[in-house]
Formats: C-alpha cells, sequence, structure tokens
C-alpha cells in the first residue's frame, strides 16, 4: 500500500518527502546536541563558589562597597537562575527558525522542481497525444539530456507521421484495387451473358437463318435483364459514394416493409408485427429495408420476420431471418465496404444500410448466435425533425 | 530571638506543607470570609497558583513577583493596585510592596519583612477588599505581571512557569445571603 501510494507521487513531492525526512532524521538531533553543548558551556562558565567569596567579603563590608556587593551577588544569581530559561528561550527561537527556514526551502524546492520537470510533463503529455494518433507540439527547446529526450520526441513524432502517411496511401491503394477488382466483378457478371446474347444473334444472322421476333423478343429481355443489373449496381455504388438528400415525410414502417417484402416474390415469406409511423424518409427507409432483406435472400433464407416495436421517442424495427447465420469470426467486419462473405455479394449491402442508418440519425446492430440465423435490430428516432 | 526560631519553624513547616501538596498547575481566586460590616462588606480571599522551586529561585535572585490586582462591584467599588514580592538578596529577606493606582494613586504600603519565602508568600496571596453591601455582586482581579530582570536588562514572564497568568472571581449578592 505504502509503496503503491509512493510510486504514485509525483517526482518532486518524492524530493521533498526525502527532504522532509532527512530534516526530522539529522536536523532535529543535531539541534539538541547543539542546545546541550551549549547549555553545558555556559554553565561551566559560572563560578560555582562566587556567591560564598562575594558573601564572605560582604559581611565586612559598609556603606557604598555593601550595596556594590549586594548587586554583585544579585546579578550572579539573576545569570544563573535566567540561565536555563534563556537557553530554552534560544532552543525555541532556533527550532521557529528552523522550520520556517524549512518550509521556505520546501517551498522555493518546491517552486524550482516544479519548473524543473514541467519540461519532462510536457513531454510526456507529448508523447501521450502522439500515442492517441493526435498531434502534439513538441519542439526541442533545451539543452543537455533533456534536449536529447525533446529531440528525440521529435525525431519519433515526424516518423510516426511519415508512417502513418504512409500506412493511409497503402490503404486508400488497397481500397482503390478492391474496388477495382468487386466493380469489374460485378459488372462482368452482366457484360457476359450480353456478349454471349450478341454473338448468338450475329451468328444467326451471320448464317443467313435470320432470328424470329420471338427470339428476338426473348434476347432482349435478356439483355434489358443484364442492363437493368448494371443499373442497379451502379446506383448502389453511387449512393454509397453520396451523402443522401433527406426528405421528410410519415411513414408507416409496417406497410414500407409489407411494400418492399411483396417485391421479393415468393422466395421470401415475410411476417411483421407491431406498427408505428415515424417522420423520416420514405425512400432511404426503403432502400435500406430492401438491403436488408435482400442480403437475407441472398444469404439463402426463405423466411424473415420482423417486430415493430416503440419506447420513448424512438421505434425499433427488428428483422430476424432463418439463414446460416455469420460465423462469429466474421461478426467485426461485416459493416466495411466491399467486405463480403457471400459467394455473389458486392460487399456493399451492410455498407450502405449502415450509411443510411446514420444519416437517418439511427442506430443499427446485428447478432448472429449458431445457428438462429441473422438478427437486425435498427431503431429510428419517432420524429427525425425534433431529434436534429 | 524566639520570634526567630518561630519563624523558622513554621517555614520549615510550610515548606513541606507545599513540597507535599499535589501540583496545581491552574490558579483560582479562593474566597475565604465575607464579612458583613455596618455598610460595607469585607472580602478576604486568598490566590492560589502553583509553586515551585524555580519560582523560588527567580525571587531568591532579586527579579520580583508583580500582580496587578483589580476589584470593582455594580456600586463603583473600584480598586487597582501592583501587588509584589520581592528579595533583599544580600540580607536574605522578603518583602511584600502594594502600589494602590486607583482610587489613591501613588500610595504605597510595604509589608514587614519576612526571613521566610513561604510565610512571605501566604501573606502575598490574602488579599482584602471592601466593597458596599448594597453591591450584587463584586469582582476580584488578579494578572500575573512579566517581572524586571534589573541586571540582564530584559524581563520575564513567571506564568510560563507557574502555569497560569490570569484568576478571576465573582462574588454575586445570593453567596452572601442576601
Amino acid at each position: 500500500m505504502t509503496m503503491r501510494l509512493w510510486r504514485q507521487l509525483e517526482l518532486e513531492w518524492k524530493v521533498l518527502l526525502l527532504a522532509a525526512g532527512l530534516f526530522v532524521a539529522f536536523a532535529w538531533p543535531v539541534q539538541r546536541f547543539v542546545i546541550t553543548r551549549l547549555s553545558e558551556t555556559l554553565f561551566q562558565s559560572i563560578d560555582p563558589d562566587l556567591e560564598t567569596t562575594l558573601r564572605a567579603e560582604l559581611a565586612d563590608a559598609e556603606g557604598g562597597q555593601r550595596g556594590a556587593l549586594k548587586e554583585h551577588i544579585e546579578r550572579y544569581r539573576q545569570t544563573r537562575v535566567l540561565m536555563p530559561i534563556v537557553v530554552k528561550e534560544q532552543q525555541r527561537l532556533l527550532i521557529a527558525l528552523s522550520i520556517g527556514l524549512f518550509m521556505l526551502f520546501l517551498l522555493l524546492a518546491l517552486w524550482v522542481l516544479k519548473r524543473l520537470t514541467r519540461p519532462l510533463k510536457d513531454l510526456a503529455r507529448a508523447v501521450d497525444r502522439i500515442g492517441k494518433g493526435e498531434t502534439a507540439q513538441v519542439a526541442r527547446v533545451s539543452e543537455g539530456a533533456l534536449g536529447i529526450v525533446e529531440q528525440a520526441v521529435v525525431n519519433l513524432q515526424e516518423e510516426l507521421v511519415a508512417l502513418r502517411e504512409q500506412a493511409r496511401m497503402q490503404g486508400m491503394e488497397t481500397a482503390w484495387k478492391d474496388i477495382a477488382r468487386v466493380m469489374a466483378h460485378e459488372i462482368k457478371n452482366p457484360l457476359t451473358p450480353i456478349r454471349l446474347t450478341l454473338d448468338r444473334m450475329e451468328e444467326r444472322s451471320g448464317s443467313g437463318r435470320g432470328v424470329s421476333n420471338e427470339d428476338l423478343t426473348k434476347f432482349l429481355t435478356r439483355i434489358n435483364a443484364q442492363v437493368d443489373m448494371l443499373e442497379r449496381l451502379v446506383d448502389q455504388f453511387r449512393s454509397f459514394s453520396r451523402e443522401p438528400e433527406v426528405r421528410l415525410a410519415a411513414v408507416d414502417c409496417a406497410a414500407l416493409l409489407r411494400t418492399v417484402a411483396d417485391g421479393m416474390g415468393r422466395s421470401l415469406t415475410t411476417t411483421i408485427e407491431g406498427a408505428a409511423t415515424i417522420q423520416s424518409d420514405p425512400y432511404l427507409l426503403q432502400q435500406i429495408f430492401l438491403n436488408l432483406l435482400k442480403n437475407s435472400l441472398d444469404a439463402g433464407a426463405d423466411r424473415v420476420s420482423a417486430v415493430i416495436g416503440t419506447g420513448v421517442g424512438a421505434v425499433t424495427i427488428a428483422l430476424q431471418d432463418n439463414g446460416p447465420g455469420i460465423p462469429p469470426a466474421h461478426l467485426g467486419r461485416i459493416w466495411l465496404p466491399y467486405v463480403t462473405f457471400m459467394k455473389n455479394g458486392s460487399g456493399l449491402g451492410l455498407a450502405v444500410v449502415k450509411q443510411l442508418v446514420e444519416t437517418l440519425r439511427g442506430a443499427v446492430s446485428l447478432v448472429s448466435p449458431p445457428g438462429q440465423g441473422v438478427r437486425i435490430t435498427l431503431t429510428f428516432p419517432t420524429d427525425l425533425t425534433g431529434e436534429n | 530571638m524566639l520570634e526567630n526560631v518561630a519563624d523558622g519553624f513554621l517555614g520549615l513547616f510550610m515548606f513541606f506543607a507545599h513540597w507535599l501538596s499535589p501540583g496545581n498547575d491552574r490558579g483560582e481566586i479562593r474566597i475565604e470570609a465575607v464579612r458583613e460590616l455596618k455598610t460595607r462588606s469585607v472580602l478576604e480571599c486568598f490566590i492560589s497558583f502553583e509553586w515551585n522551586e524555580r519560582m523560588s529561585d527567580l525571587i531568591d535572585a532579586g527579579i520580583p513577583m508583580r500582580f496587578r490586582i483589580l476589584s470593582y462591584s455594580d456600586r463603583g467599588d473600584s480598586t487597582l493596585s501592583i501587588r509584589t514580592l520581592f528579595c533583599d538578596v544580600g540580607e536574605y529577606t522578603y518583602y511584600i510592596s502594594d502600589s494602590l493606582i486607583v482610587p489613591a494613586i501613588d500610595s504605597v504600603y510595604v509589608s514587614k519583612e519576612y526571613r521566610q519565602i513561604y510565610r512571605a508568600l501566604r501573606e502575598y496571596r490574602h488579599v482584602m477588599r471592601s466593597f458596599a453591601r448594597s453591591a450584587s455582586y463584586f469582582q476580584i482581579e488578579a494578572v500575573l505581571l512579566p517581572s524586571r530582570v534589573s541586571h540582564l536588562n530584559r524581563s520575564i514572564d513567571m506564568s510560563d512557569i507557574c502555569g497560569c497568568r490570569r484568576f478571576a472571581t465573582r462574588v454575586i449578592s445570593k453567596q452572601r445571603g442576601k
């Protein structure tokens, strides 16, 4: 306990405590020794037989000589009786003076130590800020060992800034590479069937067989579908790359969710419990619901149950699917853009959802207990106008 | 001759009495008697404080002990005096003087000489004051003053040694059975 307290003490207080300890351990006995020696010396300086001698002379003296002898005796007695009192007084004075001087020394020492340790404390604070990734104002202003430490911290900060910049550039490069890879993959997917369809049309036209109206309709429908996919892909990228505009309106959450669920067709059965109307952006909410339901469908779920609950100033929408769920090791990275664990995923679905939810001043969380699918909880303020 | 021997025995007896008595480091003014006269009341009291060897040594060295004694009542009976105990070092004799400051300025009374300090001390501690019978209260206060050390050109506060400086007591009419 004592050692822990000692370790927590600032350097200057440690020095002062040591000084106080030394004062009590040495100065106190020393002053007692000095006073005792002084007292002994003073007492030894008084002739113990003086009064006897004076009284012997007084017995034979007369007139003025008698008066003078009486005064000598009185002086002798007063000196002897007051000696211990004077010594005590001096001792008290010495102690008071010592304590006063020591206190003065302590204050002076505290001031000097505070001044001496201030650059070190500034450095410690600067290092702490640098460690947190902030920029600290550090410069070499001292000489000697302290100056060397200051220079080392300056160098350290410069190196860290350079390393961070390098890491940032590398990160950007990696991100661009990822984007290019994903885009290439996503664009190539619809392009392949378009190319194949066009080749087939060209082959028929070249061979003179011609293309019947029925086939032409079929080929055009196929190409249209792939072009739609390309457009959807472009829309996804665009919605992620810029801050969406918010247009407020009264939104019936249950009805909106039902509309989105109906658009998913028969492949995904969605049940909805509860209802709530909030002031929010219906288009952005629709995008959120669409992404989440599509995500469940892509993950292999065929059933989603939604529960809408109301709280104080907030609405909660919980979506539970019956898909395979997400392994715990992947949960930490699911919100990152271009990170996907599905075979044909773009890695933008959940990232877009997160961005849109935050735009609507809401919150989103995801849990995936093993074997129980994915449960996503969305929370929105009931009135975005008031919340803002 | 016989008077000196009697003084000697009495002084010796009082020395032992002081030596054996328990130390009392708090002083007081003890009322010994209140005598009622025709128009006045006479108060006899005793200033009690610790006496020790060091006090004796100081007095024996010719350093006087001085008390300022103030008494007053609601009837205007005010008295202020300085009572001093001092020693003639050459003759080994003790004297008590009363310098009355109020109401009679410069009225000094000096006691007879004492050969024993304890006898002188008994007389020194004994204070007598009178006041009007019609007074509803009478207060008496004693303050130990600093003493001058003539040959060392300084003063000494004996209250540091005897452990108290100011004593006071008040007599009110009920205590006197009025």
